[in-house]
């Protein structure tokens, strides 16, 4: 009996080895047969050299410079089919990227390899993918902070895509581009803050109405350094601009996470919060969960997500054809603003709020320079915090 | 009176074997103990040699004064108070619990023992994040449910507040007391009641008995599983960031995550933190087996007809069914609970007719088109069964080298399976890209590196079963195996294993369970193909559809409970019959 | 001092095996200073009895007093608990507690209780026990560190340092070897009789059963068999059984003929005793191995002489065990080892059955 029942077991875990083994070649949802690995890793000449060798992708966007859009894509799309899959590293959820795949498998007929994970995991893997010589990587798509690290470490090829001059001016650097913006403004909720108490500035959040009923998202150093710029730019000193924040934690609970925020939002437990994420609101107002964030009279600050092709892209050629696609307001950019995200496109941008949001300017961050400081903008912010009312 | 009393065992001398013969048993035993201690060393020591690399690599390094720096962050002696108050909290917590709950289960004759068991599952099985957004429902200070409850009906002076450092330990503690009530439950399994029958006999108390026999011979299984929850709560990041930031109560854990997220990347500080924690854990286990050491000879199953008879709880059965009662509420009913009510509502609403008119099926019915489900599904059960049955028999292995055999550096062995547990996912994850992708290993990218990743974070625990079962089988049973002619690995099978069983069976379903809500290491490490369970899980709750995901956690725990209950069936077959 | 009326006790059946009745309307009693032996096979119900009486296991019927004091009974619905029934009881695996010493291994029940007793008397207590069971050199050695015999003392002296009213053994020998069993069944006995307590002792071994006790209780399948003193149980066995289970013997069927002589397959026997015999009725007769005599073909003739042949022979050390076939029937006799060389396998000899040792049997299975 208990020989029968080891030899099953043993059978069990041999069939689900190879199930596994069988497993992590086999794709349900794309019928690629080929692995990102095509390149082995052994056969590059130098891993450190790789990083810096970017002559393919410049040899292919030297090829298609000063090129239409529709020309450019003329140009790589037989070059990338012939190449393969195209690899997509991203912090966009599942939902969004697997239509998004389908849309360009509509379109070009080529198949996306997508890999989704928070924009600091992405960051990690590329970079340990850069430094062991490892070619995995076609397009990355992260959070703007994070792709200036990549920026700094060389792992990125310039940005050639036509569509840049839609672009709004905030989302234009040398090596990468926005695709869509995240805007943070404060959010209410309706059935606690009433019409005539919503916040009229951004100090007013400081205003002892708000004592108790507010909830402040520990993680935005971005937004904080951003705003806290602007308010010195207005004449503030800095210990004056942080002073407002800390006013503003002092009215406040902190809080971890954006969801959570939002949902403890709904639920009544906050009443409002200064640094809440506007197309998380969009969504939530579909379903009439009582969020508002409408008529903003604060600063907004855009978060940008940006696309960055690797210089040591596998399919070169499909690289620059998913950048294009990313910034094109006909394919991505119309998508964003279908599931109520912020996109880049300047034009599509005033589109995606309704009579409400038209017109809304964010600030524009220096993202580079904030990064350099960001140790500086961390203890700053964590003096925040800690003035908390608790 | 000492002239009688000349052996030391009850063995016959055996036959003296031919040298040849013993000289090649002794060289494949020793290459048996070198191939486990390699193995375990390779799975063990990566992460750890990648850390101490990159630390010493980055950065400022290793040296002393970026250490004195990596702890001179702003409020680090407030972190380190939080962090230590925190676990230890929740170690006394859910050891104590666990601990009774597992003794009255095993030992006495308890009535809703079903209950208990399902208590002990459940909560394994939901994913940390819902877990703990169900207990901020529940007990936030204005909203929570219970709290509105508590005050509507004029016990407000009750209420909890969840964020607190008291609602952390309260909630992370109550989290992790299954863990100690299935280790607990394989220690409590494996002892011989005519001990506490003779000290019944001796006059004393029921209560004096669970104090003066009962605990001391379980201790070593305690302290193991009580040090094992404190590595664990120092390790632990979602609790403290859900409810520990809002209360103002920083943990070091959030320092780990920033310096190995923050800009730039530091590598270093990252090393001399978890480097932090490898170092509590191997001192703690040192402390512990220090401790213990008298109790290697606490070996109390032995082949004199052993037969398990519950203690009657008399009068005490109906107050401690209650506490079963209330126990099973708290861990199971209230967060489960909550999250069927959040799966039937597009977001949360507070309790009340309009909720109730907005209950609908929607998000199970959306589940089926939720991007990848099938395939993350089929994924996380082939790891999780695999894992989970490759590591308990391994560490079968292991623990009956550390306790049993007497070979050299079992201890070093012993000491090595637990690193993992002050590995951070993420720098687990990290290590594993680092080497992989550099060795001639091709797993780089498939589910086997994801194996390695569970293999390794769950080995620990594993360990703890296996030698909490193993421990306390008398040596006599093995020697009347061999007598009979039978192989070490014909013993080791037909005897050991099957005795070890009710242990083993728990340690299986623990790793399988909880294998499926592995996080951050398996996000850095999956690719398309080879996505898990967990990072839908992680996706859904970044993408803010808290209610889909509640959902999908229903499912789950009724999935997983289905299947632990087969295993337990399957297993009941193999181990002692009652 | 005990008294056991009616003791029932059925384990339920289950889906893989049906119900058990391990004692069956059991009635005993022990006498004060008594020494009392409940023998037989595993199965027979006689630790299940034991534990009855310990407390530690609940009968379905029946009423169990020590003392006087009745401890359980079903009709009034009466269980004292074991810690309350002061008995000193020695396990089968000792129990004793591996994380203590053998000192607070035997002070442990002293300690803990509704007795209290001052620091000083607890230690003389303690010290004195230990030196009646030769333990008084060690105190301190922990339990793990102690032979098989200074486990078994200690737990005997742990079982003594309370003073009860009764002292229930549960095979407190069976896991010691040969040697080391003989020499503690000498100690034991005399243990016992020096501090004269009321002993219930279990066991499956005859030789135990027989050397130690003052009674002996014989239990098959949960039922009394037969109870009586070592010499009656052993001579005069009551039903086959009891014959059979009690030391070796030959059974021999046969039919009364009258006049003391019953006609067996091997010829007439003469036997000693014809008590309940009834001619022509069928029966059965006993006659122990070592009883049987095996001299020369050639000797003279006695009465219950019959030829026969040595199939086999083995030397057991302090016996020779013969293997006779007597016609077609086979006979087991046992002669003192040294003196017995003198028959060889294959010889031709004569066996003769003394008549007062053939015993016949009562029709009590």
């Amino acid at each position: 009996m208990m020989k029968r029942k080891i030899r099953a077991l043993a059978g069990i875990l041999l069939l689900a080895l190879i199930l596994a083994a069988c497993g992590s070649g086999d794709t349900a949802d794309t019928t690629a047969a080929s692995e990102p690995s095509d390149a082995n890793p052994t056969t590059t000449a130098a891993p450190v050299e790789a990083m810096d060798d970017c002559s393919e992708v410049q040899a292919m966007i030297d090829a298609t410079a000063g090129m239409s859009a529709e020309d450019r894509t003329a140009y790589l799309l037989p070059l990338a089919d012939e190449a393969g899959p195209i690899s997509l590293y991203t912090e966009l959820n599942g939902r969004d990227t697997t239509a998004l795949a389908d849309i360009f498998d509509d379109t070009y007929g080529i198949d996306l390899q997508v890999y989704r994970a928070g924009s600091e995991d992405v960051r990690l893997r590329v970079l340990e993918e850069a430094s062991a010589g490892f070619r995995g990587l076609d397009l990355v798509e992260i959070e703007a902070l994070d792709m200036t690290i990549l920026d700094q470490e060389g792992v990125l090829a310039p940005a050639s895509s036509p569509h840049r001059a839609g672009l709004i001016e905030a989302g234009i650097f040398d090596n990468f581009s926005a695709d869509r913006v995240t805007y943070i403004v404060p959010v209410w909720n309706e059935s606690i803050i009433a019409e005539g108490d919503i916040p009229q500035s951004f100090e007013d959040l400081a205003d002892e109405r708000f004592a108790g009923l507010m909830a402040l998202e520990d993680s935005d150093i971005y937004w904080f350094a951003v705003i806290v710029n602007d308010l010195i730019a207005q004449g503030m000193t800095e210990d004056e601009a942080v002073g407002v924040f800390q006013a503003i934690a002092a009215n406040s609970s902190i809080t971890s996470g954006h969801t959570t925020t939002l949902e403890l939002l709904i639920a009544g437990e906050y009443g409002i919060t200064p640094n809440g994420y506007s197309h998380r609101v969009e969504q939530f107002k579909l379903e009439d969960a009582g969020l508002e964030w409408l008529p903003v009279n604060a600063p907004v600050v855009a978060e940008i997500t940006a696309v960055g092709v690797a210089c040591n892209a596998v399919n070169p050629a499909g690289a620059l054809l998913l950048e294009d696609f990313f910034l094109d307001p006909a394919t991505t950019q119309a998508f964003f603003v279908e599931v109520n995200r912020t996109p880049s496109n300047s034009d599509l941008q005033a589109v995606a709020f309704g009579p409400g949001g038209a017109g809304i300017e964010p600030l524009k961050g220096d993202v580079a320079a904030i990064v350099a400081d960001f140790e500086k903008w961390t203890d700053l912010w964590d003096s925040v915090i800690r003035s908390s009312g608790g | 009176m000492t002239s009688l009393d000349t052996q030391t065992t009850t063995s016959v001398p055996l036959a003296p074997e031919p040298k040849g013969r013993k000289f090649v048993l002794n060289a494949l035993r020793y290459a048996g103990f070198t191939v486990v201690l390699a193995l375990v060393g390779y799975l063990v020591l990566v992460p750890l040699v990648f850390l101490i690399f990159r630390g010493l690599t980055s950065g400022d390094g290793l040296a002393l004064s970026n250490v004195v720096e990596a702890y001179s962050v702003r409020g680090t002696g407030e972190m380190i108070f939080n962090s230590f108050a925190f676990s230890i909290g929740v170690a006394l917590l859910a050891t104590i619990i666990g601990t009774a709950l597992a003794f009255i289960t095993v030992r006495t004759n308890a009535p809703f023992k079903g209950v208990l068991y399902a208590s002990s599952l459940v909560p394994l099985i939901i994913p940390g994040i819902l877990y703990t957004i169900s207990w901020i429902f529940l007990l936030s200070n204005r909203v929570g449910v219970i709290n509105v409850a508590l005050r509507d009906i004029g016990l407000g002076f009750l209420d909890v507040n969840v964020f607190s450092l008291p609602g952390m330990i309260l909630v992370e503690g109550l989290h992790l007391s299954p863990i100690v009530f299935l280790l607990m439950f394989a220690a409590f399994k494996a002892t011989d009641p005519a001990l506490e029958e003779s000290a019944l006999m001796s006059g004393a108390s029921v209560a004096q008995v669970i104090r003066r026999v009962t605990l001391p011979l379980v201790r070593p299984a305690i302290m193991a599983s009580g040090l094992i929850m404190l590595i664990r709560a120092l390790e632990s990041f979602e609790t403290p960031a859900l409810l520990g930031i809002p209360a103002g109560r920083w943990v070091f854990t959030s320092q780990i995550f920033r310096s190995l997220s923050g800009y730039p990347l530091r590598y270093d500080n990252a090393a001399i933190y978890s480097l932090t924690l490898v170092l509590i854990a191997v001192a703690g286990l040192a402390v512990v087996s220090r401790v213990n050491r008298r109790s290697e000879a606490f070996q109390t199953i032995t082949g004199k007809g052993y037969r398990p008879r519950p203690l009657d709880l008399g009068k005490w059965r109906y107050p401690v069914a209650l506490v079963f009662v209330l126990y099973f509420l708290l861990v199971v009913v209230a967060p489960v609970g909550m999250l069927i009510y959040l799966s039937l509502l597009p977001f949360y609403m507070a309790p009340g007719l309009d909720a109730v008119a907005a209950f609908s099926f929607e998000n199970y019915l959306s589940l089926p088109g939720i991007p990848t489900v099938g395939r993350s599904l089929r994924n996380s059960l082939i790891l999780s069964v695999s894992s989970a049955t490759f590591l308990m028999f391994f560490m079968a292995i292991v623990s009956w080298i550390t306790v049993k055999s007497k070979m050299r550096g079992r201890r070093l062995l012993d000491s090595i399976t637990t690193y993992p547990l002050a590995y951070p996912g993420l720098v687990l994850g990290a290590s594993l890209i680092f080497v992989y992708l550099r060795s001639p290993i091709p797993i780089y990218g498939t589910l086997w590196i994801l194996l390695i990743v569970y293999v390794t974070k769950y080995m620990p625990y594993a360990q703890r079963y296996a030698s909490n079962s193993i421990g306390q089988i008398g040596s006599d049973l093995e020697e009347s195996a061999h007598m009979s002619g039978a192989s070490w690995l014909s013993t080791f099978r037909r005897i050991v294993l099957p005795l070890m069983a009710p242990g083993m069976i728990a340690g299986w379903v623990y790793v399988m369970v909880v294998s499926v809500r592995e996080l951050s290491a398996s996000i850095l490490l999956y690719r398309q193909g080879t996505e898990v369970f967990s990072v839908l899980i992680w996706e859904l709750w970044e993408a803010g559809q808290t209610s889909e995901l509640a959902a999908v956690g229903v499912v789950l725990v009724l999935g997983l409970t289905v299947m632990a209950g087969i295993a337990y069936k399957l297993g009941a077959n193999i181990g002692i019959k009652e | 001092m005990l008294t056991v009326t009616g003791l029932t006790k059925v384990f339920k059946g289950t889906k893989r095996s049906a119900a058990v009745t391990a004692i069956g309307e059991l009635d005993l009693e022990v006498n004060q200073g008594e020494f009392l032996t409940l023998l037989g096979p595993s199965g027979c119900g006689k630790t299940t009895t034991l534990r009855c009486v310990a407390g530690l296991e609940r009968a379905d019927k029946g009423e169990i007093s020590i003392g006087g004091r009745v401890m359980f009974s079903d009709s009034s619905r009466t269980n004292v608990p074991p810690n309350q029934r002061n008995i000193g009881m020695v396990f089968q695996s000792y129990a004793i507690w591996p994380h203590m010493n053998v000192f607070e291994n035997v002070a442990f029940p002293l300690r803990v209780g509704k007795k209290s007793m001052s620091k000083p008397d607890l230690q003389e207590r303690v010290h004195r026990v230990l030196d009646i069971v030769g333990l008084g050199e060690i105190p301190a050695r922990y339990a793990t560190n102690l032979s098989g015999g200074q486990q078994q003392r200690l737990a005997f002296a742990r079982a003594l340092v309370i003073e009860p009213d009764l002292l229930l053994l549960d095979e407190p020998l069976s896991n010691l070897d040969a040697k080391l069993r003989e020499s503690l069944r000498f100690e034991l006995k005399r243990l016992q009789r020096e501090q004269g307590i009321t002993t219930l002792y279990v066991t499956h071994d005859q030789t135990e059963a027989l050397s130690l006790s003052n009674r002996i209780a014989v239990l098959s399948a949960g039922k009394l068999m037969q109870i009586g003193k070592p010499f009656d149980i052993y001579l005069k066995p009551e039903g086959k059984f009891v014959a059979d289970f009690v030391g070796n013997t030959n059974f021999l069927e046969g039919n009364y003929l009258g006049h003391a002589i019953v006609d067996t397959a091997i010829g007439k026997l003469q036997v000693s005793s014809t008590e309940g015999l009834r001619e022509g009725q069928p029966c059965t007769i006993s006659v122990r191995p070592e009883h049987i005599e095996l001299v020369e073909a050639t000797a003279p003739d006695q009465p219950n002489t019959f030829h026969g042949e040595i199939e086999t022979r083995l030397f057991i050390g302090e016996a020779m065990d013969y293997q006779v076939i007597i016609g077609d029937t086979r006979i087991r006799t046992k002669g003192a080892g040294a003196i017995g060389d003198r028959f060889s396998s294959g010889q031709a000899i004569k066996v003769v059955f003394p008549v007062e040792r053939c015993v016949t049997l009562s029709f009590k299975q």
